[in-house]
């Protein structure tokens, strides 16, 4: 029997969930047991034909990516959006909170726009999912080596394949004492940049540190390394359920933790709440002048 | 007439990148460029960010480097509020780049360039697959070599992925004697996979070389960081720029670059492209391991000296030939591999006074670190709130763009159209662009991603052929 024929499509992102599959080293040899790697960036052959297997990773950012997914999707069986760009837009996302005229002018310099030779940008930074069904999502930048496996083996097999639900939280090993108990006080009188703490307490809960974490509103799985590491979430895993709104259930979260004060004006509510996720948000997106219809 | 080339996805580099060669009106190729086809606009979403968040969202600009990109940032980051971090705060960030480095160098080097000749050319696919068929044992090396970096990276840096222990006024945590423990000793286990890669990377330098004499004839002008007196250094120093010539022009702090390095904008891709501001707009340079082993005055370690030396005799003094990126490259693994043992025996790498504290305020903050392709600049403005108000970013295939052009123009000067997309000037083109290990992620942060492709273009735009897929 001839093995499943697996294709591997860059869209829109810094190549980060090949690197972490990549990283399953020596296994990475069972994966080639396992399958036919017909088309990658990394491999000679481009055949994106008749596939059972293609892992997209990246967003749909300028008119080649919308080309390439529809596609990616035409040939094959199943479609993994691989990351959180693929699966939810991800940090490229914070583009569309800027028309492209603005983005140009502040990386190029006013009026240097980019020649026409040049792939055009799709007015926002969009997930798989607003242009194709997608059957297996894997959010995470990057998502776990593991996680990747365990998805491309159940593909393999055809078995179902889905996330937990629950939030980072629940694998986090930091203690929460204030935040359970009702109180008339904030848990802190401030919100700090972690560079601002006089020490880090490797064993408390950020958010009562004082320090915007957002393992509260992020989704589990990713075995909650950043807060081992002694740093907070900053949520790239995306919300716990697509439909809620990571940001502005944060700011939920917290109305009654930290002065809302603080948090509006000595952070960054878009940039933290919402830095994987905007693209599936509610925040409106930035749209360019007069609209040139290619949306 | 005359027209434009334009060769599609180059493949296994990383990034999505287009090859424009322009045809004149006696049907030869007189000119080419690398073009870069994506853009992410990172400087634009960098404003009104957090400050100190920047080593934790630049580090997604580049899935391969993360760790540069966190590094530079958190550098950049420390300038601005004028702090100086603990000594093995410092110690443990070079670590943590160094290991980067390892596991980016290995993957370049074996899966990315190498299938190109390491296996030969009678031996399957060039590519990951043609090495693990052909040459087992040399890819579990290659393999064992990344392994050692990343699982560095995750155990400094918290994850492999886009790591988050650097921040601003030091390090998140410490490094426990028990991980001390089992990195030295991976790091003794792998030292000699090093040196291998170190000695099939001269061989097959030297090879290519001998091949394809046509990359050695666009001298440029070098530039890469130096520690004190000109010695190799990849985590920190002055910048350094050497002329074709071989003699040092110019050194510098990184955070006066704006006087020694000016940008423009080019027509057809989204990279931009910087230049000496001493030569003018014409005054490109090279970036990236090739450059630096010729600045370099003094390596780390005894094996690492010796290869510059050989290095030095055989190729002169500056190298121009970019197929010398190879061997230059597994030169720079020796001397991390070096450089890390000599870090993780110093007692203080287990040392608790990792950070200060740092209190918010306005500020100019710029840095420079060598990310595995070159110098990478980071630049940063904030108000006394801690909001970004200024992002410029200089990375390291944005520095090669011009000799990746170059690259691409002696492979194919003066052939016909039909001549310039046949496979062997395909293929000595791609060598050219690989030899740079061209990231497109970075080069656009901006952008990502390069297969790349060939079009021809005449003098009034038309796309007349292509080639590749795209």
């Amino acid at each position: 029997m001839s093995k499943p024929r697996l294709g591997h499509v860059v869209l829109g992102g810094c190549e980060g969930c090949y690197v972490s599959l990549l990283d399953a080293h020596e296994r990475i040899l069972d994966v080639l047991d396992m399958v036919d790697i017909v088309a990658s960036p990394l491999v000679a052959k481009d055949d994106l034909t008749d596939l059972d297997i293609v892992l997209v990773e990246g967003a749909v950012t300028n008119e080649h990516d919308e080309v390439a997914l529809l596609a990616a999707r035409r040939a094959a069986k199943v479609l993994v959006a691989m990351g959180s760009c693929a699966a939810v837009g991800g940090i490229g996302g914070l583009r569309n909170l800027y028309t492209r005229s603005e983005v140009f002018d502040s990386v190029y310099g006013e009026g240097n726009t980019p020649s026409e030779a040049l792939p055009l940008l799709t007015t926002q930074v969009r997930p798989l999912s607003d242009y194709v069904p997608v059957d297996i999502a894997i959010p995470g930048c990057a998502p776990k080596t593991d996680t990747l496996l365990s998805a491309i083996v159940a593909a393999v097999n055809g078995e179902a394949w889905s996330l937990p639900r629950r939030n980072m939280c629940d694998e986090c090993h930091r203690e929460k004492k204030m935040l359970l108990q009702h109180s008339a006080e904030f848990v802190s009188d401030a919100v700090y940049g972690i560079m601002e703490l006089d020490r880090i307490d490797p064993n408390q809960c950020f958010i009562e540190q004082g320090v915007i974490c957002m393992g509260p509103m992020t989704r589990e799985g990713c075995g909650a390394r950043c807060t081992a590491a002694n740093v907070p979430c900053r949520g790239c895993q995306g919300p716990s359920r697509p439909e809620f709104e990571q940001g502005g259930k944060m700011v939920d979260a917290l109305a009654a933790l930290l002065p809302a004060g603080a948090i509006m004006y000595l952070d960054d509510l878009i940039g933290t709440g919402y830095r994987f996720s905007l693209p599936i948000s509610i925040i409106p997106a930035a749209l360019d002048e007069g609209g040139d219809g290619d949306e | 007439m005359s027209e434009t080339i334009r060769l599609p996805k180059v493949k296994r580099i990383e990034g999505h990148g287009r090859v424009s060669l322009f045809v004149g009106d006696d049907g030869k190729v007189h000119d080419a460029h690398f073009d870069i086809l994506e853009f992410r606009g990172f400087e634009k979403m960098l404003l009104d960010r957090m400050v100190w968040e920047m080593p934790l969202i630049t580090s997604r600009i580049c899935g391969v480097c993360p760790v540069s990109h966190h590094l530079a940032a958190v550098k950049a980051v420390d300038a601005l509020h004028g702090v100086e971090i603990p000594r093995p705060a410092k110690m443990l960030r070079e670590l943590l780049h160094l290991g980067g480095l390892s596991q980016d160098h290995a993957l370049h080097f074996f899966f990315l360039a190498g299938p190109d000749f390491l296996t030969g050319d009678g031996a399957g696919t060039r590519d990951i697959l043609g090495v693990v068929a052909a040459a087992p044992e040399l890819a579990l090396k290659a393999i064992g070599l990344r392994k050692v970096g990343q699982n560095m990276v995750a155990t400094i840096g918290g994850r492999a992925s886009h790591p988050v222990t650097a921040i601003p006024g030091g390090m998140s945590k410490s490094l426990s004697a028990e991980d001390r423990d089992e990195i030295a000793a991976a790091l003794a286990a792998s030292m000699d996979d090093a040196l291998m890669a170190a000695e099939l990377a001269r061989d097959c330098t030297l090879r290519l070389i001998e091949e394809h004499p046509e990359h050695g004839t666009a001298p440029m002008p070098q530039m890469g960081i130096t520690g004190p007196d000109g010695a190799f250094d990849l985590y920190d120093g002055a910048i350094t720029v050497m002329g074709a010539d071989g003699n040092v022009r110019e050194r510098f702090a990184p955070k006066n670059y704006r006087d020694h390095i000016g940008e423009t904008v080019l027509p057809n891709s989204y990279a931009k492209a910087p230049y000496l501001a001493a030569m003018g707009p014409q005054g490109f340079y090279r970036v990236g391991p090739l450059a630096r082993i010729n600045i370099a005055e003094s390596m780390p370690g005894a094996h690492s000296s010796a290869m510059l030396e050989e290095f030095r005799a055989k190729l002169g003094r500056p190298a121009h030939n970019v197929l010398a990126y190879h061997w230059a490259r597994m030169i720079e693994l020796v001397a991390s591999y070096e450089r890390m043992n000599e870090l993780i025996a110093d007692p203080e790498i287990i040392s608790t006074d990792v950070r200060v504290k740092v209190e918010r305020e306005a500020g100019v903050g710029i840095a420079a670190i060598e990310a595995p392709r070159g110098t990478l600049i980071h630049h940063y403005e904030a108000d006394g709130v801690g909001r970004v108000t200024y992002a410029n970013l200089v990375v390291a295939t944005t520095h090669n763009t011009p000799s990746l052009d170059a690259a691409v123009r002696v492979a194919v000067s003066g052939m016909t159209a039909e001549e310039a997309v046949g496979e062997s000037a395909v293929r000595a083109m791609e060598l050219g662009i690989r030899a740079h290990d061209p990231c497109l992620s970075c080069a656009t942060h901006e952008i990502g991603r390069m297969p790349f492709v060939v079009e021809v273009v005449s003098p009034t735009g038309e796309v007349l052929a292509t080639k590749g897929a795209s």
